[in-house]
């Protein structure tokens, strides 16, 4: 029943301890300035001198996370499932979401701000973006991927395509689904931060991390700036936790993917 | 309307005595490529328990999977309970060649899925699932997960759920193949005795000569390259048999006539 073990924890710590020491080591051996890379106690200080615009930040960029990723789980699913459905609505479909997954959100984004405008809106249809294609694709994968011995299985007792893809097709597809959305999760802040740069201009109070960001950087704050990457950091760990564990409530008694005992 | 009633007396009677499954010059062959069962007669009275033996990729799996309807023949008539295969009402219980579990639902929960499909209600899903988990000695593992489970311990999940919904025809294929022959003799054991609690007729595919003389009433030996029925022979051994059936020495010469079979089947090696 342990989600985590002793080791999994102490070995990361005792890591991260490590790691600073490092740092700290590297700054006074190398005399790096400030500019480039500042101590972490002076990114802590200005973190706290800073809060207010991070909190606000931070609360901005998981807005955008939260709709972007949940809507991009929902339409994600629903297509999945209409794609395993219907042969030929995946023959037709399935081709325009590869060519639209190949096709670099960058070039999409200025187009989406043209039609959506400055703010909140358009940095959330750009995070659902890029949540998007790994969960369908991933989904989709595992719909389609059923044993054919469990299939016949089905076809034996007359299961109707409904029971086949309630009973059968979506617990099979379950793993492959929280690896997508294991994916997406990871992504998630990516495209909030990136929406932010693109669409988040002139949003004054309202700014995400991503602009927050900016702002830092064009003002020379270098330790703030890497406060405010931090906290992005935590967004998406966060996020990513979350998404752990779903995956281990819904998998760790049967699927291989967690150990037996 | 006295017509209509004789016809309908008549298709009882024919139902209780005649033929469960019957194949009639049956042949099969996959998309475009060779002919896999070449016009194959076939006839399993309700009671029989027939085994299905020779040599890998004679098609053995493919006359059980056209008796299920879960492919059509090329050629040829399949009656399954009088019916045509593949409208017939008649129940079958399929033991498929690995256990087939699902590996997401627990020991029970897979036993009652041929009843969750026939939308039978969970309180009497795992009524039967119960008992029947009981029956073939696995009450403790309710509630576990194939993956907890021994090979044998999932091939007995497996011939419990194909037992669920109390078929009147139990096709197994290879059901224990993969298993050691201690625990193989044991199982055969237990089909029995399950065979005399529900009276289901039995079409059972095996590479074990051994294994068919035991269970079956008849054997048949098929060829390949197409697959043919080469010859069938009757076991007259009463049932029930018991570990005992095996050290008569009539059975070991039943072996012997079956490997013989078989042998003339598969040519000089
Ligand atoms: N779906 C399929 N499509 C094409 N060919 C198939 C298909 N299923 C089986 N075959 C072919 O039909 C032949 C008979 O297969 P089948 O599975 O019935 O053999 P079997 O007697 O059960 O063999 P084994 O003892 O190894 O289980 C094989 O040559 C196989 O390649
Ligand atoms: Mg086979």
């Amino acid at each position: 029943m342990k989600l985590m073990s002793i080791g999994s924890v102490a070995w990361p710590v005792a890591f991260g301890m490590f790691f600073i020491a490092i740092w700290y080591l590297a700054i006074h051996l190398f005399k790096i300035p400030v500019y480039q890379l500042p101590t972490p106690d002076e990114i802590v200080l200005a973190g706290i001198a800073e809060h207010k615009t991070l909190l606000s930040g931070a609360i901005q960029t998981t807005i955008a996370c939260v709709i972007g990723f949940v809507t991009s789980v929902i339409v994600a699913v629903v297509l999945s499932i209409l794609l395993a459905s219907s042969q030929w609505a995946y023959k037709g479909v399935y081709p325009y979401v590869l060519i639209l997954k190949m096709t670099p959100v960058i070039v999409l984004a200025p187009i989406i701000v043209l039609w959506f405008g400055q703010g909140l809106g358009s940095i959330t249809i750009i995070t659902f973006l890029i949540c998007f294609f790994p969960i369908v694709a991933n989904t989709t994968m595992g719909l389609r991927s059923t044993d054919r011995n469990l299939l016949d299985l089905f076809d034996v007792y007359r299961a109707n395509r409904h029971q086949e893809m309630l009973y059968l097709r979506i617990p099979h597809a379950m793993p492959y689904f929280l690896t997508g959305l294991k994916i997406a999760a990871a992504l998630t802040p990516i495209g909030a931060l990136y929406g932010d740069t693109i669409a988040g201009m002139g949003s004054g109070a309202e700014a995400g991390l991503g602009f927050v960001v900016v702002v830092f950087s064009s003002q020379l704050k270098i330790p703030a700036l890497y406060a405010a990457a931090f906290t992005a950091c935590a967004i998406g760990f966060i996020f990513v936790g979350i998404v752990s564990l779903l995956h281990w409530k819904l998998l760790r008694k049967w699927h291989d993917s967690f150990s037996l005992n | 309307m006295r017509q209509a009633l004789k016809l309908i007396v008549d298709n009882q009677l024919r139902k209780d005595k005649s033929s469960l499954v019957s194949f009639e010059k049956v042949s099969k062959q996959y998309a475009s490529g060779p002919q896999i069962l070449d016009s194959i007669d076939l006839e399993i009275a309700r009671g029989d328990f027939v085994a299905l033996i020779g040599p890998s990729s004679c098609g053995k799996s493919t006359v059980l999977k056209l008796v299920a309807n879960l492919i059509t023949q090329s050629s040829g008539n399949i009656t399954v309970g009088g019916g045509h295969a593949s409208d017939s009402s008649e129940k079958i219980g399929y033991v498929f060649q690995d256990a087939n579990l699902l590996p997401w639902a627990t020991a029970k929960e897979n036993i009652g899925l041929p009843l969750k499909l026939g939308h039978i209600p969970k309180e009497k899903r795992d009524k039967v699932a119960e008992r029947l988990l009981s029956l073939v000695g696995l009450g403790q593992a309710a509630d576990k997960f194939p993956r907890q489970l021994s090979g044998g311990m999932k091939m007995r999940v497996s011939i419990a759920r194909a037992l669920s919904t109390q078929p009147e025809l139990l096709l197994l294929d290879e059901p224990f193949g993969a298993l050691d022959e201690m625990t193989r003799d044991d199982l055969n054991e237990q089909l029995l005795k399950l065979r005399l609690i529900q009276k289901w007729t039995a079409l059972f595919v095996t590479h074990s000569v051994a294994e068919a003389v035991f269970l079956s009433s008849r054997i048949l030996v098929m060829s390949a390259n197409p697959g043919k029925i080469f010859r069938e022979i009757t076991v007259d051994f009463p049932y029930p048999r018991t570990s005992i059936t095996r050290t008569n020495p009539l059975f070991q010469k039943k072996i012997l006539e079956v490997s013989q079979a078989l042998h003339s089947v598969r040519g000089p090696e």
